[in-house]
């Protein structure tokens, strides 16, 4: 928010800290209290108590409390807080390699680097998701089922943390997948490792789906592997907001906001079935026969649109339709619930995802 | 006949344990096995604690006696229930320990006890006690301190169920306003507060011989008092047995606090709980929390959800949202249905018992499970427990009072909890099985921004009535008193100097007549003053239902969506010269017959609070009781006198001369007295911007100081009613000290005019 933020004009007395009461030594109080044998500086309590070394510093000084006015999470800062919105990370950097930690600099300096990629991408592209597919050990493919378990959990940590802030979030989901090959709870890792891993774990996802695509696999372990992408996916679906798949039983739990958005969307489209049906599959060839950057996207593409077709008629549009079109990215937050309803009659109108999709215009 | 024989067979053998047992090395008849055939009638007889050798008893013994078929306390025999109950007793973690908490007992005074939730360590552990200590044979009693009411009663309750008699009379408990005992107790559960009341009559408590201190690890201030005193005590009193009670696993300050005193550790019935932090930190950690539950709700599988926030507006806040969405989730996502209870301090019990209802079943036979979702303040986090639980979020903060000494402020401020709190958090989630705990923040920020331990209350409170209550406890010297943790010398030289000012300590810090009737009552000095010096000024009665009010939570409500009406309503009741005398129109609109013939609509239809003020006549009723007690008159000024509502006003001075802020010049800022702060009337005042001086009952600190529940006051009062705190010398230079000069040399001029006619 920095300097666009709202200001919050406060008086503060000409003494906040009473120390016109704290600095006086002929008070009543000081004086009983040097008359029972306390001195300046000590503590009270028992002398020599067994239990002195447990003592806080709340036991010499009234406790400090920053005052909270807000909904700021633990650790969250405010923009003006944070080092980077205000070019003291370049600071912080050089005071760092002056104090010798050099290799710490530079790793903090390419995480940076790379959630700036990230949200450029993200902004102008939206993002590709992927769903684990284990790892290619020799001519198998191994899952670690152990790890898969983990690593659904962290992201079901990590969702509730997506903000209005992409970039943040953008960081955010760096880590996550970081901590998906790794196995481990969100961690700093250097950004190299989980690149890697992560092409090799898209070739292992493409080899695997053709696989899949031959009949090859036992039935078995596709479908348990399907099982486990389908969980993935759910997942994915919300943090990217990029597939309005509203009918995963997971949707709701998508920022409000964004769900509102997709629930305008469906009321138009309950009015234009027929139509939409339409588009869906034109949006589903385009999909397919969008020439993509990268090879296993179709792969996944098609993977999200099974279940969701089957498992509810009605589903949205597939990804890549609102993929490509995914620049509408509306920033999240949770708003009052009872404006929620004027918001969508609003949005049924105005969103022009919405309206083009009623008047069956063709994004690019 | 034949239970009867069946009934002589057990006791024998029961006793003939105890006599292999017992027998060596002791030498006492009952348990002598020369002597066994002095026995053989007694076992016969009703009492089966007979022969029991008080502190040499064993598990052994005790749980024969509990088989009974005759209560071993009340000779009468035994329900079916009871058998029930016994055996899921006997189930219960601490069960297996109870010899090795004999042993430790018998051989120690004092005994730390450490039991994780669920050992069943409340219920259990006083019986055991009891079984050994047997209190009726001395006429002496166990007692067993609660931090909450609602717990020492509702523990009392199950205790009785659990011993088969009747609660009140082996079994009973004693929380403020309310005696729930009789002449047969032997086991009572009181609050803390409450034994310390009694300290103060009894400085040795020869009425107890064995005291527990139960959920000392939450240190509330009555607690932290308890223990100075008791280590004490226990020195005075040699046949006094005390046990703390703790649920955190580091207790090795208790220990080391009660000269190393033995611990006694029993594992709860806990499942592992995985815990999950959040890659980055939250933007908005209440949003967060809504989307966790959300989310878990629809993937993760059966189990109920507890989720922390910090207060009443926030919690319902959230059960609102989560309702709604939850509605969506069912209706578009086939998710299973989900039930919201709120839960905090101030609800009413009935609707506090709703938690305890299980979740809903699916919404046709074979969908999806249903689930409840719980939205706590910090109570479920120790105090309650709730099976069920297997999902907790925890967004890492709580509302705490803290106090600042020298602006004197005490506020509930939402703060970061610590590190302990938020492991016992997570330990909710694993009661039944094993659960996941979200924290709606980092790995990093749980290392680095939490504290190790909460602040115990005694570091975070005014002080004052502590002092006097210390005090009349007989403490003389307050610095070396030994706390467990030591308040800050500001909090306690601000103590002091208040009643010192209030004339509850003189000039030599020894307690004066008003400082000992002062701390016969159940509330803050200054209000206790204010209803002692009342008779002064010819207005108790009113002055003792305003210090009810003031005793009580709010009584105005202000629902979000009806605020106007609610003013409206409220301005009915207001008196131009503050909200003190709102509040007693209120009050005497309350009582009006009007009003009683249906208290609940009437409250409902003008916009209070039904069970506030129900609370405020019940604390009236009390206070009228104390007041009659030490012979303090309850008089009026007539309605139709001139001077009616001047007189409260000037009795409001009397108890509140330290809580005073004068205008600064024209403009809407004030400023309190000798601490010199800028602060703002309360928008919730009925107030005028027109009176220089006012007295107020709260500081209230958020982005911008406030002043809530002001009341105007003439200045000559401060310096006639309080000429020891409005010393003009004492003033640094400034605004109030010439204002203040100004309106003396007015008071002398009228009185040398009055003296030359």
């Amino acid at each position: 928010m920095g300097l666009a933020a709202p200001k919050n004009r406060s008086r503060i007395s000409n003494d906040p800290q009473n120390t016109t009461w704290a600095n006086n030594t002929s008070r009543f109080g000081h004086r009983i209290l040097t008359q029972q044998g306390w001195t300046p500086g000590s503590s009270l309590g028992a002398a020599d108590a067994a239990h002195a070394a447990h003592y806080t510093a709340a036991s010499h000084s009234h406790i400090r409390v920053l005052l909270k006015d807000d909904n700021l999470g633990l650790g969250a800062k405010r923009g003006s807080e944070r080092a980077e919105n205000f070019g003291l990370a370049g600071f912080a950097s050089i005071l760092g390699r002056l104090n010798g930690n050099t290799e710490e600099v530079k790793k903090e300096e390419e995480r940076q680097e790379k959630i700036q990629q990230r949200a450029y991408v993200y902004h102008k592209y939206g993002f590709m998701n992927f769903v684990s597919g284990g790892f290619l050990v020799g001519d198998k493919i191994e899952k670690g089922i152990k790890r898969e378990d983990v690593e659904v959990k962290t992201e079901v940590k990590s969702e509730p943390e997506s903000s209005n802030n992409e970039v943040r979030e953008k960081k955010s989901k760096k880590r996550k997948r970081a901590s998906d090959e790794e196995g481990v709870k969100a961690e700093e890792q250097s950004a190299e490792q989980p690149k890697l891993k992560r092409k090799r774990k898209s070739l292992n996802l493409r080899e695997e789906a053709a696989k899949e695509d031959a009949g090859s696999e036992s039935t078995s372990k596709s479908r348990k592997e399907k099982k486990d992408k389908k969980e993935k996916k759910d997942k994915k679906s919300k943090v990217s907001s990029e597939t309005p798949a509203t009918d995963t039983p997971t949707s709701a739990s998508e920022p409000l906001s964004d769900k509102a958005r997709r629930k305008a969307e469906k009321r138009v489209r309950k009015e234009e079935k027929k139509l939409k049906k339409a588009l869906k599959k034109a949006a589903k060839e385009a999909g397919k026969s969008n020439p993509t950057t990268e090879g296993p996207s179709s792969e996944s593409e098609d993977e999200e649109e099974s279940p969701s077709a089957s498992s509810a008629p009605s589903t949205g549009i597939s990804t890549p339709a609102s993929g490509a079109s995914g620049l509408t990215f509306t920033p999240r937050g949770m708003h009052a619930v009872r404006q929620r309803y004027i918001r969508q009659k609003k949005l049924a109108s105005m969103d022009p995802q919405a309206l083009k999709e009623i008047f069956m215009i063709k994004t690019p | 006949m034949a239970t009867k024989r069946e009934h002589t067979e057990e006791s024998t053998s029961a006793t003939k344990r105890v006599k292999m047992e017992n027998g060596n090395g002791k030498l006492d008849s009952a348990n002598n096995p020369y002597l066994a055939h002095w026995n053989d009638d007694k076992t016969a007889s009703a009492d089966a604690l007979a022969d029991f050798r008080r502190h040499a008893t064993t598990a052994e013994q005790a749980s024969a006696a509990e088989d009974g078929p005759l209560n071993p306390f009340t000779g009468r025999s035994l329900s079916n229930r009871y058998m029930g109950i016994l055996k899921k007793r006997r189930e219960l973690p601490v069960h297996k320990q109870r010899d090795e908490f004999l042993k430790l007992y018998q051989e120690n005074q004092i005994l730390v006890f450490v039991g994780e939730t669920g050992s069943g360590k409340t219920t259990q552990i006083p019986q055991f006690v009891l079984f050994d200590d047997m209190p009726h044979k001395s006429a002496q009693m166990v007692a067993c301190t609660q931090p909450r009411r609602v717990a020492a009663m509702s523990v009392a309750q199950r205790v009785a169920e659990e011993m088969d008699v009747e609660l009140g009379e082996e079994v009973g408990y004693s929380i403020r306003f309310e005696d729930k005992t009789g002449p047969n107790t032997m086991l009572k559960y009181m609050t803390d507060g409450m034994l310390l009341r009694e300290a103060m009559h009894d400085n040795n408590l020869t009425r107890y011989s064995t005291i527990i201190l139960d959920e000392a690890h939450e240190r509330t201030l009555a607690t932290d008092i308890l223990m100075g005193l008791l280590k004490e005590v226990v020195l005075r009193r040699k046949d006094l047995k005390l046990i703390i009670m703790s649920a955190t696993l580091d207790a090795t300050k208790f220990q080391k606090y009660f000269h190393n005193a033995p611990l006694l550790a029993v594992p709860g019935r806990t499942h592992p709980v995985e815990i999950f932090y959040t890659p980055a930190p939250e933007r908005d950690y209440v949003e967060a929390a809504l989307r966790t539950v959300l989310q878990i709700h629809a993937t993760e599988d059966e189990g109920d959800i507890l989720l922390f926030l910090t207060g009443e507006e926030e919690i319902e806040d959230a059960c609102r949202k989560i309702n709604l969405e939850a509605q969506d989730l069912i209706r578009e996502g086939g998710a299973g249905p989900l039930v919201v209870y709120p839960l905090y301090g101030t609800l009413p019990p009935a609707q506090q018992q709703k938690i305890f209802s299980p979740a809903p079943p699916p919404t046709q036979p074979g969908g999806r499970p249903g689930r409840k979702c719980i939205v706590s303040t910090n109570i479920a986090e120790t105090s309650l427990t709730i099976d069920g639980i297997v999902y907790v979020v925890d967004p890492g903060f709580s509302k705490q009072k803290v106090y600042n000494p020298r602006i004197r402020v005490e506020s509930l401020l939402v703060s970061p909890i610590s590190k302990a709190s938020a492991q016992q958090r997570a330990g909710r989630a694993g009661r039944t099985r094993p659960g996941k705990c979200f924290r709606l923040y980092t790995e990093e920020a749980f290392k680095k921004e939490l504290i190790e331990q909460t602040y115990p209350e005694v570091l975070r409170s005014n002080l004052a009535s502590t002092v006097l209550e210390l005090k009349k406890l007989g403490v003389e010297d307050l610095v070396h008193f030994d706390l467990m943790d030591p308040p800050a010398p500001e909090t306690l030289m601000r103590a002091l100097e208040e009643l010192n000012y209030l004339a509850c300590l003189d000039d030599e810090g020894e307690l004066t007549t008003l400082g000992s009737l002062a701390s016969q009552f159940p509330l803050d000095p200054a209000l206790a003053v204010m209803l002692i010096v009342s008779p002064e000024f010819y207005c108790s009665n009113e002055i003792l239902s305003l210090t009810a009010l003031l005793s009580v939570p709010q009584i105005f409500v202000r629902p979000a969506n009806n605020r106007k009406r609610a003013d409206e309503m409220k301005d009915l009741f207001a008196h131009p010269d503050g909200d003190h005398l709102t509040m007693l129109n209120v009050y005497h609109a309350f009582k009006s017959e009007e009003a009683q013939a249906n208290p609940k609509q009437w409250c409902h239809d003008h916009f209070l609070s039904y069970r506030a003020l129900q609370q405020a006549d019940n604390v009236r009723m009390q206070l009228k009781r104390i007041m009659e007690r030490e012979e303090l008159e309850l008089m009026s000024t007539p309605f139709d006198n001139k001077k009616y509502y001047e007189n409260i006003r000037r009795a409001l001075v009397a108890g509140f001369f330290m809580q005073v802020a004068k205008r600064e010049g024209n403009g809407k800022t004030y400023t309190t007295v000798k601490d010199d702060q800028s602060v703002l009337l309360h928008p919730s005042t009925v107030l005028g911007q027109d009176s220089e001086w006012v007295v107020y009952n709260e500081f209230v600190l958020t982005t911008k100081n406030y002043i809530r529940t002001v009341t105007s006051v003439k200045p000559e009062w401060l310096l006639d009613i309080a000429p020891n705190y409005y010393d003009i010398q004492s003033f640094k230079k400034g605004e109030i000290k010439t204002a203040l000069q100004r309106v003396a040399t007015k008071v002398q001029r009228k009185e040398a005019e009055k003296g030359k006619r």
